[in-house]
């Protein structure tokens, strides 16, 4: 009896001392979760960071794919999880803060903390090629001057190239144009391409054939700097409007330990420093963007406060 | 001719042993993904793409559309052999195909489907070959109010699709109608009967429901029968198709190619809405329309002829304009970003052993399928041998496998067996699953199409007839509803 009670007395102290030894993490592989379908932009983003994280996260990084309305099967999956800091999710302006504000979700950004942001995506505003204008400003004149006439498509209502859009129009002071939402920014630039929409605002790695092709002209990019892919066109801010960047950063549910989310920070940006990851990525036409989390999360509010008012403004969202 | 020394360049870099090797392997793997219910040929070419990065990209490219064109091969086999369509696209091949292998002429069916894809492949690849950029700038002119109107003409073909009482197609197209509707809606951003599920916002999803409505449903009807008695008529005649089912599908073939090359062209139209075309085609001219649906080889031969040139025709907006009518093409169009290529009318000049290439694979991997499929058809026969109480438990396992493989979720699954049940008490009261299929598949497109172009013209519904092609198709659409209804009436009129 005496044996056996020591026996257990043993297991147990060694069981709490395991549990104490928090420099121990990692000891077991660490998965991405990426709310979007594999073959996509965001998943051969992540892939590559997979790749080229082994030596800075201290374990291997997978990534797995839990698609499904629209990113968020995946953020859902991954609050409901456990917050020990192997579980980790690709969020984005959109799913992140952007979904919560239009409907009812089963998250917001409160129930996550942010790792740091790893890249932006490249958003500009195309033309079609036979318009009477020739620039952005140009644009902008004409739609003053000719009020519901302009018909712009995005790809679809509530989506961030919509709000941009509409963001634009009220600091111009009030352009009467017709949004067409499409379902992506691929019918879009088709329609565009095709001449049966005046202007679109959408991604921009598939819109550079056309725009070699003389299909479409770029008018202006919406992100808070100029892309290298096409750096002759100028950004919002330089031509006095406001410019958005549009996100992608990596969370973890909000109950994970600190000293556990501040280590997988310090884990992100070598990674994004390291040149086995910065070569794949310029490859593809992607360039690393990484802001830590105490840079970020004011960023992270102050577009929330942007997107709630202009989602406000133009009625959309919950009730 | 330029064209022919384009193409010696595209054969001198297919008969590389390397590029030789990655198109056959993506073809054979292409094949089992198309066998296999539920994932797909998109989901085998992500999971194969990172492994493409130490490729070129001429060779990542052959590989990838290889998994394309061998997914739309192995899609009938199923739809053939157990009526589960194995891609979209093969649901209409389930329609007279399993009736065939029910009547155990599984083999005629099974190589009908192969001669008839590598025929109408063969055609759709010359097509691309020489029509490419003037066939490209006449897809760009397909603005909202063609798609509508090209939608509506689909969607008058519900009424080819059906053996049965009409109203009761129409129900069921109102019902595809009314599941298309599910989800977050483009035009408004507002979610629309998704009760506050999240995996509703993208909509229900039309992979899950084909499984169940026509694989879990048969499996169900099957099984309420018993379970000793043959669902497959032991005798099996003959393995391949005879000089009297070549004789009758030579029109099949014929207008299913061309069916499926145009409006595999259009981005957004396709392979799926292609083979119901040439399906109710076919039971248009055909001489004896009522016997489609107890399994004739017209209605293999034409819809399968469809949507393989359907494969060809989409990469026609891609190569020349770097535009993705389908969600294929979309991830190719990704891999060719990655491997630093701009698909786009520049490639040809600056590219011309990749497009070039790509083009010659196309032939080449239509060869490679034809001969892959061909000795396995003895292969396939013999699994309806298996006893069926055990052939039927492996096929659900296979569809549970599928369904979750689609989006790694129980919903999914979920979904699938709903629909099974449904599909089975549907089909006891007389519904046939094949026009929900379709209006479920259009209705998005004929939604959005509708309100993109009112939004368009201001309001004005003469945007349908002010536009040429659109107005075309209009009168299409009116002239076909008003002779099949004409058609029905005057036969009682008689009596």
């Amino acid at each position: 009896m005496r044996k056996m009670f020591l026996f257990v007395m043993v297991v147990g102290l060694l069981g709490a001392l395991t549990s104490l030894s928090l420099a121990a993490f990692p000891e077991k592989p660490i998965q991405i979760i990426n709310p979007f379908a594999a073959g996509g932009e965001t998943d051969m983003i992540l892939r590559i960071i997979a790749n080229a994280a082994p030596p800075h996260f201290g374990q291997s990084v997978v990534v797995v794919n839990k698609t499904g309305g629209g990113g968020s099967v995946g953020l859902q999956f991954v609050v409901k999880s456990k917050p020990d800091g192997y579980t980790i999710v690709s969020g984005s302006l959109a799913t992140l803060l952007l979904h919560p504000l239009m409907e009812k979700m089963p998250y917001s950004y409160k129930d996550f903390k942010v790792i740091g942001q790893f890249g932006i995506s490249q958003i500009g505003l195309f033309s079609k090629a036979d318009a009477p204008w020739k620039d952005f400003q140009g644009f902008v004149k004409y739609a003053k001057e000719h009020p519901g006439e302009i018909k712009y498509g995005s790809a679809g209502a509530g989506t961030i190239g919509h709000l941009l859009m509409e963001s634009i129009s009220f600091t111009a002071g009030g352009l009467k144009m017709t949004h067409i939402p499409f379902a992506g920014s691929a019918p879009a630039l088709t329609s565009l391409a095709g001449g049966h929409i005046h202007v679109s605002i959408g991604d921009v790695p598939p819109a550079i054939s056309l725009i070699e092709a003389k299909k479409i002209s770029p008018l202006v990019i919406t992100n808070t700097q100029r892309v290298k892919t096409l750096a002759n066109v100028p950004a919002l801010p330089e031509l006095g409007y406001k410019g958005v960047d549009v996100w992608k950063a990596l969370l973890v549910p909000n109950e994970t330990p600190p000293e556990v989310v501040k280590y997988l920070e310090k884990a992100l940006e070598a990674t994004l420093k390291d040149q086995n990851c910065i070569a794949p990525l310029v490859k593809i036409g992607q360039e690393p963007d990484f802001i830590g989390t105490e840079k970020f999360t004011p960023k992270m509010m102050e577009d929330d406060k942007w997107l709630a008012e202009i989602v406000a403004k133009l009625g959309l969202g919950k009730k | 001719m330029e064209v022919l020394q384009h193409l010696i360049i595209g054969f001198r870099v297919i008969l590389d042993p390397m590029n030789l090797l990655l198109c056959f392997l993506g073809c054979l793997g292409g094949t089992l993904v198309g066998v296999l219910p539920g994932f797909g040929p998109v989901a085998a070419m992500a999971l194969l793409l990172p492994s493409t990065f130490h490729l070129s990209p001429v060779s990542a490219i052959i590989m990838l559309s290889g998994i394309y064109y061998g997914a739309m091969y192995g899609g009938s086999t199923t739809s053939i052999l157990v009526n589960i369509p194995g891609e979209t696209a093969s649901v209409v091949t389930c329609l007279d195909g399993y009736q065939m292998a029910r009547k155990g002429r599984a083999g005629p069916a099974l190589g009908m489907a192969a001669f008839a894809s590598f025929i109408a492949g063969t055609i759709g690849v010359i097509g691309l070959m020489l029509l490419a950029p003037p066939l490209a700038r006449f897809a760009l002119q397909f603005g909202p109010p063609e798609y509508f109107s090209l939608m509506f003409l689909g969607l008058t073909m519900v009424s080819y699709l059906t053996q049965g009482s009409m109203i009761k197609a129409f129900i069921m197209a109102a019902l595809g109608l009314l599941l298309s509707f599910i989800g977050t809606d483009v035009i408004s951003g507002v979610s629309r009967f998704t009760y506050d599920f999240i995996e509703l916002r993208e909509g229900v999803g039309i992979i899950p429901i084909l499984m169940g409505v026509f694989g879990v449903a048969e499996i169900f009807s099957n099984a309420e029968e018993e379970m000793g008695r043959k669902v497959f008529t032991a005798e099996i005649k003959g393995l391949l198709p005879t000089r009297k089912d070549w004789i009758q599908s030579k029109w099949a073939l014929l207008r299913g190619s061309l069916i499926g090359f145009f409006l595999g062209i259009l981005p957004g139209g396709g392979a799926v809405i292609a083979s119901f075309v040439s399906y109710a085609v076919e039971k248009r001219f055909s001489k004896h329309p009522q016997d489609f649906g107890t399994g004739i080889i017209e209605g293999v031969a034409g819809p399968e002829s469809a949507n393989n040139s359907a494969t060809a025709g989409a990469f026609i907006p891609l190569l020349t304009l770097g535009i993705p009518g389908n969600a294929v093409t979309a991830l190719l169009l990704g891999a060719f970003l990655i491997h630093g290529t701009q698909p786009g009318p520049l490639m040809m000049e600056r590219a011309p052993d990749l497009f070039w290439g790509i083009i010659a694979s196309m032939y080449v991997g239509n060869i490679i399928l034809l001969v892959l499929n061909l000795p396995l058809i003895g292969i396939w026969v013999r699994i309806l041998r298996v006893p069926y109480s055990i052939l039927s438990s492996l096929i659900l396992m296979f569809c549970i496998v599928g369904a979750y493989s689609l989006n790694n979720s129980l919903w999914d699954i979920a979904i699938m067996i709903f629909f099974g049940v449904l599909g089975h008490v549907m089909k006891k009261a007389g519904f046939e699953g094949a026009p929900m299929i379709l209006s479920l598949v259009i209705g998005q497109m004929f939604e959005n199409a509708f309100r993109q172009s009112l939004l368009l013209g201001d309001g004005s519904f003469l945007i349908f007839i002010k536009r040429p092609i659109s107005a075309v198709l209009v009168i299409i659409s009116v002239f076909l509803i008003f002779t099949a209804t004409f058609r029905k009436r005057l036969p009682q009129t008689i009596q």
